[in-house]
Parts: C-alpha cells; structure tokens; sequence
C-alpha cells in the first residue's frame, strides 16, 4: 500500500511530502488512521506546522506524536526524505 | 556590523549600514565615532521634520503616544530552552523577568531584545499592556525541536526553531518575525481574526505590520530607510527573505528548493485556494501579501516613521469594536478609512493616502 506523508504550513506556507510502499492491509490502515487523527479545529495555534497521510488518495490530518513505536522508524524515514513541493 | 546574517544585535544594528562603513573606513577612531553618532542624530531630526512637516499643531498633539493606562504596568516576560525537544514542560527556564537563570546565548538574547522592544511598541505608543492587554506573561520557547524550520504562535506562548541551517536559518533572527508571533496574540485577544481565507490573511497581514514596525523602530528606520522585508536573516542566502511588503512575491524568486514568492500586491491577484491546510487556509500566507502592500503604500506616502501615522490607524482599526471575526479586505479598508478621519481629520491628507493606498492595493 502506497502512502504519502504531507507536512504543511508554518509562517512560510510551504508544503513537503514523501511517498513509501507499505506492506499494511487496509484493516491495520484504518486502525493506525483513527489512533494518530488529529483534530486541531478551533485551535488557537498561528503559523502551526501540520502533517497529514495520504492514503488512496484520501487526506487525514495525523498527529505524530500520537504514532504507536512500531510506526516510528517508518515515519522517521518519510519526514527525511521529505522534500519541498514549491506552488 | 549589521552585514552578518544570521545573528542580530540591537546594540550593533541600530546604525544603518552606510555609517558603518564610514566607520571602517576613518583612521581615528573616536573622531569616526563621534561623526557616526551625529550621522544617527541627523538621520533622527531628517525623519522627525519630513514626517512632522506641514501638520497642524492640533495634528501633531495627536501623534504624541497615546497615555499608557497604568504607570505601574511593566514587561513580564520569560524565556525557555526546549533543549531540542518537543515537550515544553521540559523546557528549562533561562531569563526570568531580567534575571538569567541559565545559560544564555544567541537565541536568548535576540527574544530577550525583541519580546521586550515588541511589549515597549505596544505599550509606549498604545497604552497596551502586553498581548491580551492585561499583562500577560509573554513565555518564548527557543531551540524547540531538532532543525525546526519554523516559528509559531501556540494560543499562548511563543516557539521558535533553529532551522534545518540549510535553507533557513535561526528563527529568532529577525524581531519582525518575533513582533510578528506577538501580535497573533493580540489579534487574538481583540477581534480574533477567524484564521482562513480574506480574515486569515488580515490576521497574518496585521502580524506583518506590527511586526516590521516592531523593527523598524527598534533599528530606527523611517519609511524610506526601511526595505520592508520580513524574515531576512531567516531564510539563508542575501538575496531571499520570507516576504516582501514593498513588493510582495519578490521576497524569493527561482528559489533551488523554495520556488517563486507566491503573494500577490492586488486584489485582482488573489489566489485562491482550499481552505486546508495544505491550501494554506484559503491561503492566509500568500494573500496577506495584498493588505501587506495597502500598509506598505500608506506608511510611505505619509512619511516619517510608520508608526507614528499608518500604524496608530492600523491598530486603532485591529482594535476596533466592530471589526468582525471573518472581516473581508474590504471591510479592514473601510475601518483604516473611518480610523484616518477619526484621528486625522475628514478629508485630511492621511484620510487620502490611506484611501489611495487600498486603491493601489485594488481593494
Ligand atoms: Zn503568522
């Protein structure tokens, strides 16, 4: 399963990503989805970086702190591998 | 002296840069010295006299700062070290109210002078007594996170990275970029600007204004001195900066990694975009650009400092009762007009340059 990491925002309203293929089913997808979901509307924050996952072409706004250990290394990899997508 | 781009010293960077090359330039140094600190005088009274020049004595009462409410309010104001971390209540308090407590360095100092000159802007020129105009304790959180390519206002306190030192540099480099986080605070506690689409990009656009007068006065730069950059030490590289409010979309131009300085300088220019936030909300950074360049034009053609005329009509604007959570451009124009005529006079010069700026702005 391909997925693709976006981090967005920030005083420079500038966005990254980075794609990696996975072994999860759709099952373990959803789960790991509904763990990391972030709801930040209301939020106070200004200038705010965020990142979202990108699954068949579906956008969830994710919160990486929320991310379970076994995901970290994944997840660390795709946030260095990210690179600027200029507008 | 003000050449080195990633650091900033108030001390040092008050003296425009062509002094200081007369500096370098004299053999003896105290007399060097001396002409330099004359030079700084006359750049001053030139400024005062060309902004002050043609008011009326009635006018002119009126650009005396506005009384502070309370002669016992003070700064109250803290700095934290994240360490790199993320977790803030594991940061180690370092500079407590004037009393250092830890280890301090660059990034210490440059929210120490910045946090204190933005409370002082409020305050002196105001009467605003900190953020929420009640004496907030203003907390600065530097060194957040590992590389951080950002700088943020969290509801509450403020955050700044060091940069990944590849594309952007230290984020406490510039006080624009620190009176800007400030006066999200502000925006907040007053009309609270709901944060997408035309009222996100007046709230980014009011952090801009007050953000670069913020510095402006800190490095005592009249509106034709000033170049209207914001965040110039903070992206790497002399000739980029994160935006320009004299001629936005040019603050970065064939960038390697960043592109082209998307703001547009007229509303006829407005982006749209989807109101996510990989859409920028609606693009709160990129067409703040447009209300940027409408102060930009205003503070120039009345001259002098920009806080002293353009900026006492944008702030009594931001604070105006009736300015509306999701308030369109046009709606920020008709205040700054009403707010011209109220302080300035009906039809007064300021009324029209105010009006003529929005204009230029094709709002
Ligand atoms: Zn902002």
């Amino acid at each position: 399963m391909k997925i693709k990491l976006v981090e967005t925002g920030g005083i420079v309203p500038l966005n990254k990503e980075a794609e990696a293929e996975t072994e999860w089913t759709k099952e373990e997808c959803e789960h790991l989805l509904k763990l990391i979901a972030s709801n930040t509307a209301g939020s106070a924050a200004r200038d705010a970086i965020s990142h979202s996952l990108i699954v068949n072409r579906k956008e969830t706004p994710i919160d990486l702190s929320k991310l379970p250990a076994k995901y970290r290394t994944l997840f660390n990899q795709l946030l260095k591998d990210m690179h600027y997508m200029p507008r | 002296m003000c050449n080195h781009r990633h650091s900033y010293d108030p001390a040092r960077c008050i003296i425009p840069p062509y002094i200081s090359n007369k500096l370098a330039g004299s053999p003896d140094k105290k007399i060097a010295a001396r002409a330099i600190k004359n030079a700084v005088e006359t750049v001053k009274l030139r400024a005062k006299r060309e902004f002050s020049g043609g008011l009326s004595d009635a006018q002119r009462a009126l650009l005396q700062p506005t009384k502070p409410k309370s002669k016992t309010a003070k700064l109250n104001m803290q700095v934290y070290d994240m360490l790199h971390g993320t977790n803030p209540s594991a940061a180690k308090l370092v500079w407590d109210n004037g009393t250092l407590k830890g280890k301090s360095d660059k990034q210490v100092t440059n929210v120490i002078a910045a946090g204190t000159a933005t409370w002082d802007f409020y305050y002196k020129l105001f009467g605003r007594n900190s953020v929420d105009n009640k004496g907030l304790l203003l907390r600065h959180f530097v060194h957040y996170s590992s590389k951080y390519n950002n700088a943020m206002w969290d509801g509450s306190e403020m955050v700044y990275g060091d940069g990944d030192g590849v594309i952007f540099g230290d984020f406490t480099a510039d006080p624009d970029i620190i009176g800007h986080e400030l006066t999200h605070g502000v925006t907040q506690y007053e009309s609270n600007l709901a944060y997408h689409n035309q009222s996100g990009a007046l709230n980014e656009s009011l952090s801009d204004v007050f953000g670069i007068m913020v510095k402006q006065r800190m490095l005592n730069q009249d509106v034709k001195t000033a170049n209207w950059l914001i965040g110039e030490n903070v992206v790497r590289g002399s000739k980029y900066a994160l935006r320009s409010m004299k001629a936005p979309g040019t603050a970065y131009v064939n960038h390697p990694q960043l592109g082209t300085d998307p703001q547009p300088a007229s509303f006829d220019k407005y982006v749209k975009l989807p109101d996510t936030s990989s859409g920028d909300y609606g693009g709160v950074h990129i067409n703040s650009g447009i209300t940027n360049f409408a102060f930009y034009k205003a503070a120039f053609d009345m001259g002098g400092f920009a806080w002293e005329k353009a900026g006492r009509v944008w702030y009594a604007a931001m604070t105006d009762k009736t300015l509306q959570q999701e308030a369109s451009f046009k709606d920020f124009r008709d205040l700054t007009i009403k707010q011209a005529g109220k302080i300035f006079g009906k039809n007064s010069l300021e009324q029209k340059a105010v009006t003529a700026a929005w204009k230029s702005a094709k709002v």
